[in-house]
């Protein structure tokens, strides 16, 4: 009932970043398997409308906070590792079913099972948003058509939960943005120490 | 009796609507505001940019400026609007190093779908959208990222960089210290280029701006016609051409008249026998002599349509002369 909720109230955005940012070592490294904050004030506030990251860490809130199960969010290889092409997908929100090419898709997990407010299969079976799908079964022959590089390696591997936050978002970090507002919550790809 | 008493519950109502229409929202720092669908907070307790929610709303499209789009309270949130002001700047820091302040408006066509955004930040420096034109593109941040394409869906160099996602409808822009996202999501009745005619609308809003948001990079227009200056400050150049309110052309004996309905927004300008027919968020505009693809596109400001001011002026037999920052208007 949440996955079905959540993509049909929500709006994908097409792929881009939007109300999270990776956790980095502080030295401006992001680890392939970093966990995140989930900014769900501005999430909320901007019309549930964000990327794959936002609808699995949203879903993660909505189970856990009800007691349903011990849900997580979950990517489908380590981050830098891969891109595939999509089977055709109907996102949540306005656009329209399409295949389209992604560096990485994140999800929400239970076991080895899948829930993903995000999309819903058209090709794929069952129709509709996945809901407690066979991670490396059905939900891969749901939504993966093919590898372009790298492998299905869901990761990391045992899950992560995110850090839920009510503040402001941080600016994107870079060698030339090094005085952002990285302090303490959230940081970006590139960002150097806090 | 009865007249008199009418006439004074009329005006009482003017003067009511007037209020409510001219009415500005206040948020001094460290406060939230929700007032017409706006939602509207100010973080600078200690640090700001000394922008205004009036500043930031001078920055985008009126709620009824998009024909074809309603600007409703979304359902579950209750506005249409975010409106947040010097983020970071409740926190100590250096100067303005590090604040931002940001404007989210939602449209949506009929009822919920498709949903158009429009969003614009102002950082304290250009490395901020540099670096979030970083993260657009980094596969890491954006799982679409190999999807984006640099440039505009025209090819025409809008802002200092231009960055697309076709199959999203999604157009980002960087222009100084500002970046902007214009996104409709979803076809049919939308496309790239009704995004980017948009997007164009936005970069004229922020050249424009009160607060002088580019510095002095931007460099005035003065238009004589009949040798009087006319339009100060609204006639300036878009990446080399010329754009204008309509308006401007009213003193070389140019007639305007406005068809402006929920779905679509017209003008039909007329001169000496000859005419033009032009629509918000058009890339062409009708003619005497018929179609003509504009170099700019036409997008409404504070209640007018801005056109490309040459290729409107010589449709209605107005020769344009250049020299420098002046633009004169001969009509023939």
């Amino acid at each position: 009932m949440l996955t079905q909720r959540l993509w049909e109230n929500g709006e994908y955005n097409g792929g881009y970043t939007a109300y999270t940012r990776y956790v980095c070592d502080g030295q401006g490294n992001c680890p392939s398997d970093a966990s995140e904050y989930f900014y769900l004030k501005k999430f909320i506030e901007s019309g549930f409308q964000g990327q794959c990251n936002d609808f699995a860490d949203f879903l993660v809130c909505l189970i856990n906070s009800i007691g349903a199960f011990q849900s997580l969010s979950q990517r489908t290889h380590p981050l830098g590792s891969g891109a595939f092409r999509t089977q055709v997908i109907d996102p949540a929100g306005s656009l329209q079913p399409d295949s389209v090419d992604w560096s990485y898709h994140q999800f929400c997990i239970h076991g080895n099972d899948v829930w993903d407010g995000c999309l819903a299969f058209v090709t794929g079976s069952p129709a509709g948003p996945p809901k407690k799908l066979s991670r490396d079964t059905i939900y891969y022959d749901g939504l993966v058509a093919y590898y372009i590089f790298g492998a299905w390696n869901p990761s990391p591997p045992s899950g992560f939960i995110p850090g839920v936050y009510a503040l402001e978002l941080p600016q994107w970090c870079s060698q030339t943005n090094r005085n952002a507002p990285c302090r303490g919550t959230g940081y970006g790809p590139n960002c150097p120490s806090p | 009796m009865k007249d008199i008493n009418l006439l004074t519950v009329l005006a009482s109502l003017l003067m009511a609507w007037l209020y409510l229409v001219g009415q500005t929202i206040s948020v001094p720092p460290g406060t939230e505001v929700r007032q017409g669908g706006i939602l509207a907070r100010n973080k600078g307790t200690v640090r700001s940019l000394g922008l205004t929610a009036q500043d930031m709303l001078d920055l985008i499209y009126a709620e009824d400026e998009i024909p074809g789009f309603d600007c409703v309270p979304h359902p579950l949130t209750g506005h249409h609007t975010v409106i947040d002001l010097d983020i970071w700047g409740d926190r100590p820091g250096k100067g303005q190093e590090g604040i931002y302040s940001r404007i989210l408006r939602m449209w949506n066509l009929h009822t919920r779908n498709p949903r158009l955004d429009i969003e614009c930040w102002i950082y304290s420096s250009p490395e901020g959208p540099k670096s979030w034109f970083q993260a657009l593109l980094d596969p890491r941040a954006s799982s679409a990222s190999t999807m984006f394409r640099r440039g505009s869906y025209s090819g025409l160099p809008l802002g200092d960089a231009c960055l697309r996602l076709p199959h999203a409808n999604a157009l980002f822009f960087r222009l100084g210290s500002i970046g902007v996202r214009a996104q409709v999501f979803g076809p049919p009745e939308s496309d790239g280029l009704f995004v980017e005619a948009l997007a164009w609308g936005i970069e004229y809003r922020i050249r424009l701006h009160p607060k002088r948001l580019l510095g002095m990079a931007q460099k005035p227009v003065t238009l004589l016609v009949t040798n009087k200056p006319f339009g100060q400050g609204k006639v300036i150049s878009l990446a080399g051409v010329t754009v204008a309110p309509l308006s401007t052309l009213e003193p070389a004996q140019v007639a305007l008249e406005t068809k402006r309905t929920k779905m679509e927004w017209m003008v039909t300008a007329r001169r000496n026998g000859q005419w033009v027919k032009v629509k918000a968020f058009s890339w062409e505009m009708e003619t005497d002599k018929g179609k003509v693809k504009l170099e700019r596109p036409v997008f409404p400001y504070k209640g007018e349509l801005v056109v490309p001011l040459r290729q409107v002026s010589e449709a209605l037999g107005i020769s344009v002369q250049q020299k420098g920052q002046t633009i004169a208007l001969l009509p023939k």
